[in-house]
């Protein structure tokens, strides 16, 4: 198990170069940069958008601020961004951990729920329950998430007063569970809601298309009470295709929140990248990068070892 | 024997009389039994009317607006933040059904003509995912080898970059206009159609009609059009139906975040972007667009699930 590990972390290398490489050409490709509304300035000399942007190293050729960048990056420095001056490391170390708590609230919230629903929903087929539950799981990916989260700021922060309408603590106090839990759960909850509804079609589909196996049946007959049947052996193999589903959706673990960050005033990396690639932030976004590659990697690692010791009709090679 | 004694002995076996055994295999055709299993679904013919009433709509928006008397960009600061019933003063008062914005238009009037603006984007960007998603998936499916091989490494990569931030980075460098956007949506849309049309030339291209065809002497272009691809029109309609949904809700979302359509060309997601600071004061300024992308998109996915079952029996068991 070692072996493979560490096999797919040497191979995981050069893709991470090739991406660190694309993003970098990309974001000088682009027109604009970070100077670009000083140069609208008629008050401002030529001279020193020259020496800001020889400042920021930006007078260099491309594949030479490229190669500083790496060397940087091996030695464990991430640049300095443009706007604020802050060190590139300390704010996405900052960030990060916020995002993946909403993030990964919101994932726990909406799989935990979504998988009672979706199993309920199969095994009792064309019930009202079923017909609700999808009635109401396709209203659930109608939503924008935008107006959820407006229409429950709306509701819960404004007119019942109950919750806070945005942050993660709250200023001047000092901090205590309760309250960041108060800010957590409304935007947690939108997030869940949407993807909630997703998974739940999902895990239904999966479900019906597990429980008209045959080995279904064979445990039916040997006598199983029902629950037994549908816990241990229809669920365990319906989780499968979903575990990969899970895999996949890693990457959004990271950025999947922008919007809601937003609206909430949630100081996570999906705005921070937001707003970094509006204003040509270049350490800032090539720091984002970086982690967000790095997170993809290993969480895409983690997930093949998951669904590796899930399904043992799997062989890692 | 005659083949009508054939059938009668068959039917006989089956315990089906003569009479019997051709009413059942009396058929009216794919298209009018598709549409009366539609019809039965009530929540798809619902979904249906919406839609049917929102095109209109959209199609009549200038129409609509000298009814109601005022286009987008009128400012009128007086009158802010109305709501439905028009305004005690006498009739030479125009009336605001859903009242007005901040900067005093009305607010019913952009709704409609931001049906116009979404319904378009995300047509147009339908039209173009599947025109291309067709050809991508024809081209593999029906040459395989090397083609394929490409094709769906193609297809791949750009699956595995997360849409969104593509199209957020896209449309925060390039701006797009309209037409240039439904272009960049369906840049990151046609995927999921290639793939399904590959899968049914897949599966076709193996049918005995098809050699058939080609012993007859078939040329390459007559058996993909008139054999495979109308095989390949019903999952095609549905996820295209489906598609659709989505697409609104991507183009609300960028617009919401700024990076869309841009105002004052009304689009229910650039409505809601200032209006979120009306929340105390306004409610229904961030109630009623995000109402109108929720309705419309609801109606979209019952549609679409009405015609998944309508069209393809088999799915629904």
């Amino acid at each position: 198990m070692g072996k493979i590990i560490i096999r797919r972390l040497l191979q995981s290398i050069p893709v991470f170069i090739g991406i660190t490489i694309i993003s970098f050409a990309l974001i000088h490709a682009v027109p604009g940069g970070p100077t670009a509304r000083l140069e609208l300035d008629a008050d401002i000399r030529p001279e020193d958008i020259a020496r800001i942007r020889a400042n920021m190293g930006l007078d260099k050729p491309v594949w030479q601020q490229y190669l500083i960048w790496v060397g940087n990056l091996v030695r464990g420095d991430l640049g300095i961004s443009y706007i604020d001056q802050r060190p590139v490391a300390k704010q996405i170390r900052e960030r990060l951990p916020k995002t993946i708590l909403l993030t990964g609230t919101a994932l726990l919230l909406s799989i935990g729920l979504a998988l009672p629903i979706g199993v309920i929903a199969a095994v009792k087929q064309y019930s009202w329950l079923d017909n609700i539950t999808t009635l109401f799981s396709t209203a659930g990916i109608s939503l924008p998430s935008f107006w959820l989260g407006l229409m429950c700021i709306l509701i819960f922060a404004v007119r019942l007063k109950w919750l806070p309408s945005g942050g993660v603590v709250t200023i001047g106090q000092p901090f205590s569970m309760p309250d960041l839990l108060k800010h957590l759960i409304m935007p947690a909850f939108v997030l869940a809601t949407i993807s909630m509804a997703g998974w739940s079609r999902y895990i239904r589909g999966s479900m019906l298309e597990v429980i008209r196996q045959d080995y279904v049946r064979t445990a039916r007959a040997k006598g199983l009470r029902e629950r037994l049947v549908i816990v241990r052996h229809a669920l365990r193999n319906a989780l499968i295709p979903v575990a990969t589903l899970m895999g996949l959706s890693i990457p959004n673990l990271v950025g999947g929140a922008l919007i809601t960050e937003t609206i909430f005033s949630w100081p996570g990396i999906g705005r921070l990248a937001w707003h970094a690639t509006t204003k040509r932030d270049y350490p800032i976004i090539m720091g984002v990068v970086v982690m967000a590659t790095v997170v993809v990697i290993l969480g895409n690692l983690a997930a093949d070892i998951a669904y590796g010791l899930l399904d043992p009709r799997i062989q890692t090679e | 024997m005659s083949v009508r004694e054939e059938r009668a002995m068959a039917g006989g076996e089956a315990g089906v009389g003569v009479a019997e055994w051709y009413a059942v295999r009396e058929s009216k055709g794919l298209w009018w039994e598709a549409w009366e299993r539609f019809r039965r679904d009530k929540l798809a013919l619902a979904g249906g009317a919406i839609i049917i009433l929102l095109v209109v709509l959209a199609l009549g928006a200038s129409l609509f607006s000298q009814y109601v008397t005022h286009y987008a960009p009128y400012e009128q600061d007086l009158r802010s933040n109305l709501k439905r019933p028009g305004f005690q003063k006498a009739p030479e008062e125009p009336r605001h059904w859903l009242g007005t914005d901040e900067l005093g238009r009305d607010v019913l009037t952009r709704a409609i003509y931001a049906a116009r603006i979404s319904l378009g984007v995300s047509g147009a960007t339908v039209l173009i995912a599947l025109t291309v998603g067709t050809l991508m998936g024809t081209l593999s499916g029906f040459y395989g080898g090397v083609l394929d091989a490409v094709i769906m490494r193609f297809v791949d990569i750009m699956l595995s970059i997360p849409a969104f931030f593509l199209l957020l980075f896209i449309a925060v460098v390039f701006s797009p206009g309209i037409v240039a956007f439904s272009f960049v949506i369906a840049s990151v849309s046609w995927m999921g159609v290639s793939r399904l049309v590959r899968g049914e030339f897949l599966s076709i291209k193996a049918r005995d009609y098809v050699d058939a065809a080609r012993v007859v002497g078939a040329s390459n272009a007559r058996i993909i059009f008139r054999h495979i691809l109308p095989n390949a029109t019903t999952p095609l309609i549905v996820a295209a139906t489906l598609m659709s949904g989505n697409v609104i809700l991507i183009e609300t979302a960028l617009s919401y975040l700024g990076m869309g359509v841009q105002p004052p060309t009304p689009s229910w997601g650039n409505m809601l972007t200032k209006s979120a600071q009306y929340l105390y004061k306004a409610p229904f300024l961030v109630f009623i667009p995000g109402f109108f992308i929720f309705i419309t998109v609801l109606a979209i996915n019952l549609m679409g699930n009405g015609l998944r079952d309508a069209l393809d029996p088999r799915l629904k068991q």
